[in-house]
């Protein structure tokens, strides 16, 4: 006998929590920006009025609102007003170019598009447009934001229950064509209270958020402070000021934030950087493995602070394996070992675990695992198959538990800290008259780390199109940082007997951006 | 929004799943540890695999009871393990219980079979016919016959029942969901500071407590080890041997417990990383103590009850001295308020009742709509505390509407026990409260007035009589005899001028303290 649902007295998701944050600890700041700061009793305030809003231009439970912002308080407050009317948030990478929005409206046809005047004529038009609510909007056809959190009517509190999905993150795969990862309210909840648990979390964690908004990592980090009733701090601009960056970790007395290592290397370098009265308990880093000396300077500069490395995706809720800065000197390379709650195997084709120290797909189970891919059936059937999420990597396991990604199964390049699908730049590529065949590989660089660089065979050998032709090309169909930033041309790809592109082959004669291989590639 | 495909199996998070996760990824590390005996945590999987392919076969099936009546032993948690799987339900009793207070548990939450050790069921003879019984001293089954079923378990449906008195009337079960008991592991894990699979818990409580079986699901969620301590008769020099011999890294003990292992300790050396405590208050000479005994190792202390999966509240490190006799700030997910009776809030420092919502609110009481109903009025789970809230956020319990005294670490609910005394033929009318014990804490004592004032009943008559059907940590110590019980307008029994009266004169006196 399973005894009826209160609806409120077990509740997890985050309007839920929202509200009990802001009756424990109203007059607490939660939020600061160069621009603003709020407290607990105002954010509830404005994420009350905004979900009420929202209710009356239609947004119902199980609706998408799709967000186009760079980071700014609205983002956080949309995504808080959706999910506590149950509705689905859809964070889009203000990076993409126009067709790819679009490819994802009319994919999760949300009923309304959060944005900024910077970014709303980015959004071509389509056959069945969202209401567009704009933060900063002067006049016009465009729903004002800050008059739909002033301006509402009071509404019944809706039911949103655990498993009720809260953001669809749209993520590309081998396919070429991104698909929404839903994740529900306990999916985040569960990913927090992991990861809380693998780097001894404590209560109100003060987080500098420098990752982008859209970013599962930026969704979960936004997110920690109503489950820990800690702060947010969103620094200013888009650049990055290691000085002013230091200063504000010791302003704010951040404890939590992510860095790739050349930031960090640039912050620990600030003169008189390891004399700041500072409370930085949980130094992120990642995107590429940290050099030993970054590591030091780092555990110099913030003593008794275990840094530590993540690892996931966004069909994880994010992380799903950490790397301590203690563990990261002598197990070089690798992503560390699973956080709990993530059940993890490696397995073959077959789903038989390989032995001990061999290469095998990584496959996940537990809580913070994705509900399903938005719309997509098969797709999903096919990341589930045998009961666990594929995750597409190729791992190996070390005697002590640790991992190494060797390969990946989903051909895939990191550039930046974003991660690029080869068969979507290759799509692209393709569509140009003079390519015959194509094929990107991911090449060294100084700052990326790694960079999209295409091989491509003419289809008149004699007239090949130039490089700036193909890079061209890409800039109008695909977000800039996917575009390859250089082109080899060849007469053939290597290919395996099964007529497979042996893309290691490619790799190894491609070199690093800056050691172009060949005369042709331009950077 | 339809789920995906899969959907139940990849993100499950039922207590099954989570042994069959630590299965996988520590197979090999020790899970338990008891006397001479261990169980890595691929054999525990194993054996409650078996216990749930024997209970299968017993005809065990999902949303079934099964109860457990044993003494703390590795198999005791096997057979746990072992009834979730299959999606039904444990019953842990309580193993000092009156063979009546058994056969009540018993009867009201449906249990068809009782898994019990041969010692105990000796005890209750009558017990046995009714009943499907496993003996847990027959554990484990013969392997390998067939495999145990593993349906799809809603992690939202209950896994325990836990009896737990209240104000008014007999027991009540307490359901517990599986993710009424993960929350509550997320936040013990957080509130105690125990990530890594390298620590050692040493738990001096019984598995039949919600305290002693929710820290062992704690550390064995992260891969730890759990030396699970003898449930019958508490020998600090044993305790310490073991802690010794096995590297505890922490412990819990009642704070009487805490007295007699410092007492023990001596020379011996054991790696504590933080001492655990609560049930009762800790005055400030045996903190001090714990702190000499223990240099350096950080305190902490424990406040919750059945309903609320134990703990709600944690004591720690420098506030334990800072702020003591304070049960500390609520857990990670653990939404207090404190209210008056028309559910307002009071105003900062002011008494009310403290109040919790969270994913660690148990899902009702069995069979009790109305007790549920009552239990949760307003949207929020009534403790029956009363607190005030101090201006840094520390909560001191301050009395409790709910009459109960704590002895020994066991809560005695004062009702429980004057409706046993009130049936007595020389008993007209009666009244429980607890007294201080140097040795329990409190202890309670029955203030009677009797049928003929002449002829009051022998007082060891009361005492034995109160035996014969209650639990013996139940049964008053002493008993008083008075003309008229004081009441109030409203006819409540003014229980404060009867403690105030009958309090022997003593040094002592402390905050009260709730079972963690």
């Amino acid at each position: 006998m399973t005894p009826p649902e209160d609806p409120a007295i077990r509740r997890l998701a985050f309007g839920a929590q929202l509200t009990r944050a802001a009756q424990a600890r109203p007059d607490d700041v939660v939020y600061t920006s160069p621009e603003r700061t709020l407290t607990w009793a105002e954010l509830d305030r404005r994420v009350h009025g905004l979900a009420a809003g929202l209710a009356d231009l239609g947004v119902r439970h199980g609706d998408r609102v799709a967000v186009l912002m760079r980071n700014r308080l609205e983002v956080v407050e949309t995504y808080l007003a959706a999910l506590r009317l149950g509705a689905i948030a859809v964070p889009l990478n203000f990076r993409l170019t126009g067709p790819e929005i679009r490819f994802i409206l009319d994919d999760c046809t949300p009923s309304v598009l959060v944005t900024e005047k910077a970014l709303s004529g980015a959004v071509p038009a389509g056959p069945a447009d969202p209401v567009t609510v704009v933060v900063d909007a002067t006049k016009g056809a465009d729903v004002d934001f800050e008059h739909l959190v002033a301006g509402a009517v009071v509404r019944p509190p809706v039911d949103v229950v655990e498993n009720d999905a809260a953001f669809c993150m749209y993520t590309s795969g081998t396919t070429g064509h991104p698909k929404g990862a839903v994740l529900t309210h306990l999916n985040l909840v569960a990913s927090a209270f992991a990861i809380s648990l693998a780097t001894g979390g404590r209560h109100a964690d003060v987080r500098l958020l420098a990752v982008p908004m859209f970013h599962i990592a930026g969704v979960a980090n936004l997110l920690g402070p109503l489950l820990d009733r800690g702060r947010l701090i969103v620094p200013p601009g888009d650049t990055f000021d290691p000085s002013a960056t230091l200063d504000l970790l010791e302003r704010e007395q951040v404890t939590s934030c992510f860095f790739v290592p050349t930031q960090w290397q640039a912050i620990c370098a600030v003169p008189g950087a390891r004399d700041r009265d500072l409370a930085l308990r949980l130094p992120y880093w990642g995107a590429s493995s940290a050099p030993p000396s970054v590591l030091e300077a780092m555990a110099e500069t913030f003593p008794g602070a275990p840094s530590f490395a993540a690892f996931g995706q966004t069909e994880t809720s994010a992380t799903t394996c950490l790397l301590s800065g203690a563990d990261a000197l002598r197990k070089q390379g690798s992503v560390g070992r699973p956080v709990p709650t993530v059940e993890i195997r490696l397995v073959d084709e077959d789903m038989k675990d390989v032995p001990v120290g061999e290469v095998g797909e990584i496959v996940y189970r537990g809580p913070t695992v994705m509900s399903h891919y938005w719309g997509a059936p098969e797709a999903t059937a096919e990341a589930f198959v045998g009961g666990w999420l594929h995750s597409g990597d190729l791992c190996r396991m070390d005697d002590e538990g640790f991992l190494y990604v060797v390969d990946r199964k989903k051909d895939m390049i990191i550039s930046g800290g974003e991660n690029i699908y080869c068969a979507e730049v290759e799509a692209a590529i393709d569509s140009h008259p003079g390519v015959a065949e194509v094929a990107v590989v991911g090449v060294e660089h100084p700052v990326w780390v790694q960079t999209p660089r295409a091989f491509v065979v003419p289809r008149d050998p004699s007239r090949p199109p130039s490089a700036e032709e193909i890079i061209e090309h890409c800039r109008t169909r695909l977000a800039s940082y996917k575009k390859p930033t250089s082109v080899v041309i060849v007469e053939a790809l290597p290919r395996n007997a099964g007529g497979k592109v042996q893309k290691f082959r490619l790799r190894e004669h491609g070199g690093s951006a800056d050691r172009p291989a060949t005369p042709v590639s331009i950077d | 929004m339809t789920p995906g495909a899969g959907d139940q199996a990849v993100n499950a998070a039922d207590l099954a799943t989570c042994l069959g996760r630590l299965a996988l990824s520590h197979p090999q590390s020790c899970a338990l540890r008891f006397g001479t005996d261990s169980r890595s945590y691929a054999e525990l999987d194993r054996r409650a695999s078996d216990v749930g392919t024997l209970l299968d076969e017993r005809g065990v099936r999902p949303g079934d009871r099964v109860a457990v009546l044993s003494t703390n032993r590795l198999e005791v948690v096997d057979t746990f393990f072992g009834i979730v799987r299959l999606g039904a339900i444990v019953v842990p009793l309580n193993t000092r219980l009156s063979t009546t207070e058994v056969r009540y548990q018993l009867n009201d939450c449906g249990a068809e079979v009782l898994v019990a050790e041969r010692a105990l069921l000796e005890r209750h003879p009558e017990l046995r016919r009714p009943f499907r019984v496993v003996l847990v001293d027959d554990l484990p089954p013969h392997a390998g016959t067939a495999p145990c079923p593993s349906p799809v378990v809603d992690d939202h449906s209950p896994a325990f029942i836990l009896y737990t008195s209240g104000t008014t009337g007999p027991p009540k079960g307490a359901m517990l969901s599986h993710r009424n008991l993960v929350f509550r592991t997320y936040a013990g894990l957080l509130g105690m500071g125990v990530a890594g699979g390298d620590e050692v818990w040493y738990s001096g409580l019984p598995l039949f407590h919600i305290g002693g079986w929710s820290s062992v699901l704690m550390y064995l969620y992260v891969g730890a080890t759990v030396v699970l301590a003898p449930s019958t008769g508490f020998d600090a020099d044993a305790a310490v041997a073991a802690m010794v011999d096995h590297g505890a890294t922490g412990a819990f003990f009642v704070p009487t417990q805490w007295q007699a292992v410092c007492d023990a300790v001596g020379e011996r050396r054991i790696p504590l990383r933080r001492m655990v405590w609560g049930a009762s208050p800790a005055p400030r000479v045996l903190l001090e103590r714990m702190s000499e005994t223990f240099p350096g190792v950080p305190n902490i202390s424990a406040f919750g009850q059945t309903e609320t999966a134990a703990s709600t509240c944690m004591l720690r490190g420098d506030d334990s001295i800072r702020k003591m006799g304070s049960v500390g700030t609520p857990l990670v997910g653990v939404a207090v308020r404190i209210v008056d009776d028309e559910m307002r809030d009071v105003p900062r420092g002011e008494v009310g009742e403290i109040v919790y919502q969270g994913p660690t609110v148990f899902l009702g009481y069995w069979n009790r709509p109305e007790a549920t109903a009552e239990a949760t009025a307003g949207g929020w789970f009534h403790s029956g505390d009363l607190c005030r809230q101090d201006d840094d956020g520390f909560i001191w319990v301050v009395d409790r509407k709910k009459d109960m005294i704590v002895t020994g670490g066991e809560n005695v609910y004062c009702a429980e026990v004057e409706s046993v005394l009130s049936t007595h033929p020389g008993v007209r009318d009666v009244a429980v409260i607890g007294l201080p014990h140097p040795r329990w804490v409190e202890t309670p004592c029955a203030v009677i007035v009797p049928t003929d004032p002449d002829t009051p009943p022998d007082p060891s008559d009361v005492i034995a009589f109160a035996a014969a059907h209650l639990a013996s940590y139940k049964k008053p110590t002493s008993v008083e005899f008075v003309d008229i019980l004081p009441r109030n307008a409203s006819g409540k029994v003014l229980k404060t001028e009867l403690r105030s009266r009958f309090r022997p004169p003593a040094p002592h006196t402390g905050e009260r303290r709730d079972a963690s």
